[in-house]
């Protein structure tokens, strides 16, 4: 119950002084916000809990580089971010990955693995609106969506966005701002004819 | 009055509430009086609140087990994780073996070793204590200086039952001292263990009582700032810094220095300071240059700490319990083996607590300032932002000429046209001037 009480940044102390207790609560807050913000990036299960699972090893293994004091979401999602722009990186040199297809924008797309596993959202209804979700959100270059990922979906706020992305405020406002200007244009109609 | 595309940006981060209380204020104004800013705004919370359609996933049972498994077992200093657990283990199944050992042995010698213990404590306790304490303690007396300090961690009492788990009545101030008295390890911190040590027909038995009222006086707090100061020589500021924290008997602990890009240098680093001087040095360092970004936070361990003391002193507890057995004339060799052999995980626990217990010392005593500074080379910048300008000029450039040539077959489709329309009217013209030519000739 007191670790329950306790914050993240209390709980990495702990983790460094060896506390497993703390290292289990840690796991059981961040799981699933590492493995969702993975998936949405990477947009492929298999990847995404590689990431996720990535993401924990590395903070046990370099728990003395947290500096006490510092937000600790920040840092997770930090390592997370680290971890997906190494993926897509690699991925981009795997050339068999990659398929010639005639895009609107740029004019070849990266190959989407499909995958097999059923998601936990079954409904049909949820999965429509999921897919057009999805698919709005796909139309977003890696950076817009990695912003508005951030803030819609882990509540980040922008100072944190742009510690994770390393970059500066203003561009996370102006990322932010052009991603949801992008989304508006693709969501509206279909919110308005759910209407 | 703003532009509406100036407020557009604004009415994003208005609605992340990440605008300023002026911004806010501008936008507000702006959203009653113009009704497609509003629109605009409310598609953009509908927006919103439609991306939330996407479900978070929940994470498999297999990953959640592979992860936890990579992840709490991770090696650490001084072996794995996996050993501490196996060596937990063994101290557990000592203990347990310890305890069996102790009910099946001689009752009367250990009583005799003990009395003298059980009478003590009553006496450093004081009667108020526990009404139970009042049947035994009155008729042992004499006991070594050492037990009187594991006393305040220790309560004996002699009873009829097997377990017995006392919860600890809130101390008054007077017992506390006396407690704080007769304390060996950070005695301003502790905060009463207490261990139970009942009497059976079969021998004594150790219980521990982990959880203890908070009734320390003084906190123990991990305190940290961190500081971000915008300077026009960073190496100066850096070398001032070291000084500064050296003045100030502290020390430099970690530091790195990096060019940015973007025409920006930043060195980063933390420094450990006495506790006493932590404030002192805080406000040296602000005044070296103009604070951008400034946190002080503290956490507070003082259970974890105190966890930690009990923890130690039970140990201490089966420690000397195991060794006044050792010295008994009457243990023979196969139990005297036996016996040793469960001191070692005891000793190994003991300094592990003591080294935990020391970590926290150490943190607490030294406060750590994290301080990054930062510089920007005007010129530099500008430069980069002139590269910049000039790529992304060339890139509109051949954008237009990639439409151009996209747009070509399209134009060369629309003249030909025309000229055939055109020939077609010219045409129909000249056939309806030669018609009219006759009919006037």
């Amino acid at each position: 119950m007191e670790a329950k009480m306790k914050k993240d940044e209390e709980l990495m102390v702990d983790i460094k002084l060896g506390d497993k207790g703390a290292m289990e609560e840690i796991f059981q807050r961040y799981k699933k916000p590492i493995l969702n913000y993975s998936l949405r990036l990477l947009k492929n299960l298999a990847d995404a809990e590689d990431t996720a699972a990535e993401t924990f090893c590395i903070i046990t293994a370099k728990k003395d580089y947290y500096k006490p004091g510092a937000k600790f979401s920040t840092w997770i999602f930090a390592i997370a971010h680290n971890i997906c722009i190494d993926k897509i990186r690699k991925r981009k040199k795997t050339v068999f990955m990659w398929f010639k297809r005639k895009n609107e924008e740029n004019g070849y797309e990266m190959l989407d693995i499909p995958d097999s596993r059923p998601t936990s959202n079954e409904r049909l209804e949820e999965e429509d609106a999921a897919s057009l979700v999805k698919g709005a959100i796909e139309t977003l270059n890696l950076e817009l969506k990695e912003a508005i990922i951030l803030r819609e979906y882990h509540n980040l706020s922008y100072e944190e966005i742009s510690q994770v992305m390393h970059c500066s405020l203003s561009k996370v406002k102006i990322l932010i701002f052009r991603a949801r200007e992008k989304l508006k244009t693709e969501l509206v109609p279909f919110i308005k004819e759910a209407q | 009055m703003f532009a509406h595309a100036r407020i557009k940006k604004l009415i994003s981060a208005y609605l992340d509430g990440e605008v300023s209380d002026k911004e806010k204020i501008r936008v507000e104004e702006h959203l009653r009086s113009c009704a497609k800013c509003k629109k605009y705004w409310q598609e953009l919370q509908a927006t919103s609140i439609g991306m939330k359609e996407w479900r978070d996933e929940e994470i498999s049972p297999d990953l959640e087990q592979e992860i936890r498994s990579r992840f709490l077992w991770q090696k650490t200093k001084g072996g794995t994780m996996k050993k501490t657990k196996l060596f937990a283990g063994a101290a557990s199944v000592a203990l347990v073996t310890l305890l069996v050992f102790m009910l099946a042995g001689s009752m009367e010698s250990y009583k005799r070793n003990t009395q003298g213990k059980l009478a003590a404590v009553g006496d450093q306790i004081g009667d108020g204590y526990y009404p139970i304490l009042h049947t035994v303690e009155k008729k042992m007396r004499g006991h070594s200086n050492r037990s009187m300090n594991s006393a305040r961690t220790a309560r004996f009492a002699s009873t009829g039952s097997t377990l017995h788990l006392f919860s600890p009545p809130h101390l008054t101030s007077n017992e506390y001292a006396h407690n704080e008295a007769a304390g060996e390890y950070g005695a301003s911190v502790y905060k009463a263990a207490v261990g139970v040590y009942a009497y059976e027909d079969g021998g004594p038995i150790i219980t521990v009582q982990p959880y203890l009222p908070a009734t320390g006086t003084e906190e123990k707090l991990i305190r940290t700032a961190d500081l971000g100061l915008e300077v026009n020589d960073v190496q100066t500021a850096y070398d001032k810094i070291v000084a500064i924290s050296k003045d100030n008997k502290g020390f430099l602990a970690q530091a790195n220095f990096s060019e940015l890009g973007r025409g920006k240098i930043s060195a980063r680093l933390s420094v450990r300071i006495p506790k006493d001087k932590f404030e002192t040095t805080l406000d040296e360092i602000r005044k070296l240059g103009r604070v951008k970004t400034f946190n002080i936070d503290s956490v507070d361990v003082s259970s974890d700490y105190a966890k930690l003391v009990t923890e130690l002193n039970t140990q201490k507890i089966v420690y000397d319990k195991i060794l006044e057995k050792l010295k008994e004339k009457k243990t023979d060799i196969d139990k005297a083996i036996r016996l040793e052999s469960e001191l070692s995980p005891v000793t190994k626990q003991i300094e592990a607590i003591k080294a935990q217990i020391s970590k926290y010392d150490n943190l607490i005593a030294m406060p750590t300032i994290t301080v990054e500074v930062f510089s920007t080379n005007w010129q530099l910048l500008m430069q980069q932002n002139i590269k910049t300008a000039k790529e992304r000029l060339v890139n509109i450039f051949a954008d237009l000429i990639n439409a151009a040539i996209d747009l070509l077959p399209a134009a060369v489709c629309i003249i030909l046209l025309l000229l055939t329309a055109l020939l077609v009217v010219s045409g129909i013209t000249i056939i309806i001037k030669l018609v009219f030519r006759k009919k006037s000739s």
